[in-house]
């Protein structure tokens, strides 16, 4: 009788040591993405579609 | 701004995605920009002429290649070439850093963010660029080759190098505050 082979465990990946200094600069990116971005990027992607849609009328 | 390229080959659905995608990346340029160049203001300035100029060479860049890479390119090679006009802004300044990051110490890391961004400062550029887009950005090895012309073993020994240097700083200055 053959044995049915049992798959073999998934193999986990290496715990990737924590480091202080790669959490601080995740956490002030993540600061920097929580915070309201200014009306100015909003005006400028509206007139960069504006631009472009202009051109097209032309 | 840029001037227009006379040719419009993208789609207006690609151009939709096209902007989309940038769009999604501001609050990353933000921050890359930000720990470049250690002023609120001027950051966000590079993002919008990075955006401008990625906008107005939207021609150039190939559907279903890298546009993150491709896009912090743009800001990287934006701001080094302005670099000198800017030198003002190599010089530690302790009044800009408050205005960049005024934060309490994070209970993620156990360090002051301000610490860890000044000494940032202090690495060579090219250790602290790859630090800023890999662990700070999440961009992968490859894109942060991508992004600064070098190869991925040169990445991954800033990168290492960069945070040794960090800590070696970090710890210095603990040293000779207990001293």
């Amino acid at each position: 009788m053959t044995e049915k082979k049992q798959p073999e465990p998934k193999r986990e990946q290496p715990a990737v040591a924590f480091d202080p200094v790669e959490a601080a600069l995740r956490q002030i990116f993540d600061d920097i993405a929580a915070e309201d971005v200014p009306d100015d990027f909003a005006d400028l992607v509206a007139q960069l579609t504006t631009k472009s849609s202009d051109k097209k009328d032309k | 701004m840029m001037p227009e390229p006379d040719a419009e080959p993208l789609s207006p659905a690609a151009l939709d995605a096209f902007k989309a995608q940038m769009v999604a990346l501001i609050p990353a340029l933000r921050g890359f920009a930000r720990g470049l160049c250690r002023d609120r203001v001027l950051a966000d300035d590079l993002v919008q002429e990075a955006m401008m100029r990625a906008w107005a060479s939207r021609h150039t860049f190939i559907e279903g290649s890298n546009f993150r890479a491709w896009m912090f390119m743009i800001l990287r090679n934006h701001y080094y070439s302005g670099a000198k006009k800017r030198a003002r802004y190599t010089v530690w300044d302790p009044e800009a850093a408050e205005r960049i990051l005024v934060q309490d110490a994070t209970q993620e890391s156990g360090l002051h963010v301000d610490d860890v961004m000044r000494a940032i400062h202090r690495l060579p550029e090219q250790q602290r660029e790859i630090l800023l887009l890999v662990a700070g950005a999440g961009l992968s090895y490859e894109e942060a080759a991508t992004v600064t012309g070098a190869n991925m073993g040169t990445v991954k020994s800033r990168l290492n190098r960069g945070r040794a240097g960090v800590k070696a700083i970090l710890e210095g200055e603990k040293a000779s505050a207990v001293a």
